[in-house]
């Protein structure tokens, strides 16, 4: 299993930071280095939930080449938010299907508004919405981005999802603001109307996430 | 000036429509002159660099070599650092004759480009060193062709009106203008002062030039050049053929650049330049784990909980909080509030220990505890105390403008006295590491770059919180640190020009080896005092006390010490030389990032004094700053360099890995070490120790509460 978090072990030892310490999570930056990427250890919050049988997703990160991982639905709160837990440590936050937040993948988004896309997927129905990202800058800041996004519905499309073959419409949502486009990808269920099946952006550093829920 | 351009609407596959390696190539190339600032080859151009961003570049052509530091100070002003290395320039042949030269330039834009008016930028080259490139211009530039071409033309006093000159138009203003005294950039060098009195004077020579960016790759640059090279021409056998230089440049996608260029019809250089943005580190966010996730209120834990046992060190609360890098040392519950105090041990922003805390908090207390207080601690002492309510936690978790909210709704005091009961058994503490180190200095006089490399070994006991043992052992494994063969030639006792005796004498060095105590005096109020050896060259007694706010821009200082000079072997002896100085500080935090200090008081040698500093810290703690010293020994009395100046960096182990891990590499360069202006280099310093848990520092990183 490859992890989806980037690793920075290389810098680290340049920067001459390996070394043995009391403090052991310092002294695992040169242990890391020394095996290559680091062990992943599958977090046991992570097989606790997984083996309630909580709803789960398969995530791979477009830009690296087979760096893909396993979320479970840890929690939802008052307001419907969702947090999805990895079992190499990160996390989602999600509303049905629609990723809100992300943590720990190095560009993360602090949070979403992607809610007029939703609604134009929920109903089934092409459109212009508006969608808002607010990114975690270089400088430790929030910095919200709004984009305008045409939803268009392309075509009927089968998902193999292992168990069954999921009946699905396939939508493209097109965004852009002055300095950034991109374009995520939605297989929307027909009759249960669910996300199946997406591509969503999540930032210019992690760029673009891609989801498919495993039948359980 | 740099024009953001917009994106094309390039898609290279339905899936990936963001090519960040095309966004980089369309952003237009900013030339970089053989000086390191914004220019063409030799000559300046009427352009800044993108605030922020410190150009690091080197050029060579036959004899010379150029090493320069650009930082982009404020949106219009830049600061250069410039080593350079002319053979033969003093004459007498090989490398005797070199001359090894260290020079600050300066630059400011005054006026912005327009669709119809060129930007203007005037600048000082080698104002502050031995005026071997002393000159000034004014430079203005205009881009052409959607940015692909600039031209440039401008006005040059000093050695950039020593081709082609003319009278000094500003004669018009004042006669004196006209002369400019022989020397200034002539072989005999200044002495490093100031020279106002010859800025913009003597004989005023045209430049100009153009820069056309072929393909987002390649740009050509071609100049008409107003500098003679008078000096390299008499001694160093430079042939000054023509007056025009050409250039061809290739960009690299992260700004990096390699020209190869052609100087004078006789000369051919390379020139290599690698900006860095300190705004923008690899991985903005941190690659570090995700924080807890919020659980509804009666989750498991908190229903089993119980209030006796949370005193003890490893109840829940205490692994929950232990899991996040963070050390729980007190806690107290009172009605619907908790106090508690923490170390954080892992993050560099204080911010996201905040956020973390506060979610464990809630996801282990009972649900009717609705108010969190969290207090910080650094060395012992608390130094602020945050208040959060557990139902802004739960409603801004995911809110688009959750961030500010949540920092708008808490509170911000000062924890003179903790208010947390402390837990059983966390003390003592101990700690160690084993690392290599690596101790450089730069750009001494006879050599660029001197370093030594080693293990070091460090420990610290804390018996009590505040009390601090701890010490150092460094075992040097190879370097030149201790090949200077230069023997200190000052005139005032030798406190800092031994220093290259301290690297020959050795071998295991003792670092440093102290105890320390840090306390709280009062509201507002910090103390420490420090006593053991100090620092590489002196050891003693050390107390400080320090007035900060947590809310307020100025804090105040006073230091006081009592020092004796150490062995030049760093083991336990001393020399028979000994002094008390001290000094009153002053701080600001002008806000943006900008950071004022001045240290008035008595100095090592015994010279009474000030220090003026001033910092740009990036709101991720990239810092770059400089400083310099003003003591009553005379310019003379100080020698080379007539007074301590110097430029110094600290970039933070999180901006460079992404991992969360606090601290970070710095270094001071001073164009030469002296006797003059020399302070005590006590570890913990109060101000750089409280800092981080205070309302500015806080909310400069606020971004990370939520991550």
């Amino acid at each position: 299993m490859t992890v989806l978090r980037p690793l920075g072990f290389m810098f680290a030892l340049l920067a001459g930071l390996s070394g043995c310490s009391s403090d052991a999570e310092k002294s695992n930056l040169l242990k890391e280095l020394v095996s290559g990427q680091g062990e992943v250890v599958p977090d046991p919050t992570f097989l606790a939930y997984e083996q309630t049988g909580a709803p789960t997703y398969l995530v791979s990160l477009e830009a690296k080449k087979q760096a893909y991982t396993i979320f479970v639905r840890q929690t939802t709160n008052a307001k419907g938010e969702e947090t999805w837990i990895s079992l190499d440590k990160l996390s989602l936050g999600m509303k049905n299907g629609m990723i809100i937040a992300t943590r720990g993948m190095g560009g993360d988004q602090l949070a979403g508004d992607p809610s007029q896309t939703l609604a134009a997927l929920k109903a089934g129905r092409s459109g212009v919405t508006e969608r808002f990202v607010t990114l975690l800058n270089g400088e430790s800041q929030a910095e919200t981005l709004a984009f305008r996004c045409e939803v268009e519905r392309q075509r009927q499309a089968d998902v193999d999802l292992g168990p069954y073959t999921a009946d699905t419409d396939l939508f493209y949502e097109t965004c852009r603001n002055g300095q950034i486009r991109f374009r995520n990808l939605f297989w929307v269920e027909r009759g249960s109307r669910n996300l199946v099946q997406s591509r969503q952006w999540i930032s210019e550093t992690v760029g673009t996430l891609a989801l498919r829920a495993v039948p359980r | 000036m740099i024009k953001q351009r917009t994106l094309l609407g390039l898609w290279t596959s339905a899936f990936l429509m963001l090519d960040p390696a095309f966004a980089d190539e369309v952003q237009l190339r900013l030339p970089v002159s053989t000086f390191g600032t914004p220019g063409l080859i030799d000559m300046p151009t009427g352009e800044v660099f993108q605030d922020g961003t410190l150009q690091l570049s080197a050029t060579n052509y036959v004899g010379t070599q150029r090493y320069n530091l650009t930082f982009q100070i404020t949106p219009r002003a830049f600061g250069t650092f410039r080593y350079a290395i002319i053979e033969n320039y003093d004459g007498g042949g090989g490398v005797f004759g070199a001359r090894y030269d260290r020079s600050f330039d300066f630059g400011y834009k005054l006026v912005d480009e327009t669709d119809y008016s060129p930007s203007i930028v005037i600048g000082l080259r080698d104002f502050g060193g031995t005026g071997v490139y002393g000159s000034e211009y004014l430079a203005a530039t205009k881009h052409f062709i959607k940015d692909r071409l600039s031209i440039t033309g401008g006005l040059g006093w000093g050695r950039l009106g020593s081709y082609g000159g003319f009278s000094n138009p500003l004669g018009l203003v004042s006669d004196s203008f006209k002369t400019r005294t022989e020397g200034n950039y002539g072989a005999s060098g200044g002495t490093g002062q100031l020279d106002f009195s010859q800025w913009f004077h003597g004989d005023a020579a045209l430049f100009g030039g153009l820069a056309y960016q072929i393909n987002p790759r390649l740009t050509f640059k071609a100049e008409y050049s107003s500098d003679a090279y008078s000096i390299e021409s008499a001694n160093a056998g430079f042939d000054h053929k023509t007056p025009f230089n050409a250039a061809l440049s290739y960009g690299f996608k992260n700004g990096a650049e390699v020209s190869v260029y052609a100087l004078h019809g006789s000369e051919i250089g390379i020139r290599g330049s690698i900006p860095i943005t300190p705004q923008k580190p690899k991985y903005p966010s941190g690659i570090e784990e995700a924080p807890p996730t919020l659980m509804p209120r009666q989750t498991q834990a908190a229903l089993s909980w119980d209030a006796n046992s949370v005193r003890q060190k490893d109840s829940s609360l205490s692994m929950a909080l232990k899991d996040q890098g963070l050390t729980l040392e007190g806690i107290t519950i009172e009605g619907d509030t908790a106090t508690v105090r923490f170390v954080n041990g892992r993050y560099p922003a204080e911010a996201q220990a905040l956020g973390r805390a506060a979610r464990v908090l809630a996801n282990q207390l009972p649900a009717d505890i609705t108010t969190f207080r969290l207090e910080a601690m650094a060395n012992g002492v608390t130094t602020s105390r945050t208040t959060l309510r557990r139902s802004d936690l739960e409603s801004l978790e995911y809110d688009l403008d959750g961030s500010w909210r949540s920092f708008a709704r808490a509170n911000f005091e000062d924890a003179g006295h903790s208010e947390a009961a402390p837990i059983a058994g966390i003390y003592p503490k101990f700690n160690w590491r084993i690392t290599p180190y690596l101790d450089p200095s730069l750009f001494d006089p006879d050599n660029p770059v001197r370093a030594d490399f080693g293990v070091q070994a460090a420990a610290s006991l804390e018996p009590a919180r505040g009390l601090v043992f701890s010490a150092a052992v460094r075992q040097p494994v190879a370097g030149n640190l201790d090949t200077s063969t230069r023997p200190s030639n000052s005139v005032l006792p030798h406190v800092r020009t031994d220093s290259a005796e301290y690297a020959k004498q050795s071998d295991l060095e003792i670092k440093y080896l102290t105890a320390e105590y840090f306390f709280r005096p009062g509201k507002n109020l910090y103390g420490r005092a420090t006593v053991g050896y100090l620092e590489t060259m002196y050891g003693g007694v050390s107390g400080e006390v320090l007035w900060k706010p947590v809310n307020g821009p100025l804090a105040l200082g006073a230091e006081l010490n009592y020092v004796k000079k150490r062995d030049f072997d760093q083991m336990f002896g001393f020399q028979n030389y000994d002094i008390v100085t001290g000094h009153a500080s002053a701080y600001y935090d002008f806000g943006r990032g900008y950071l004022g200090q001045l240290d008035v008081g008595r100095y090592l040698a015994g010279d009474y004094g000030a220090t003026f500093s001033v910092d740009r810290e990036f709101d991720n703690g990239f810092r770059v700053g400089a400083f310099f010293t003003l003591t009553d020994v005379s310019f003379d009395d100080f020698g080379e360099g007539s007074f301590d100046k110097g430029i110094r960096f600290s970039v933070p182990v999180d901006w460079l890995t992404g991992a969360a891990t606090q601290g970070g590499y710095g270094t001071t360069i001073r164009p030469v070490v002296r006797d003059g202006g020399a302070r005590l280099d006590v570890r913990n310093r109060l101000y750089d120790v409280v800092r981080n848990s205070h309302t500015s520092e806080l909310e400069d990183r606020w971004g990370k509460f939520w991550r």
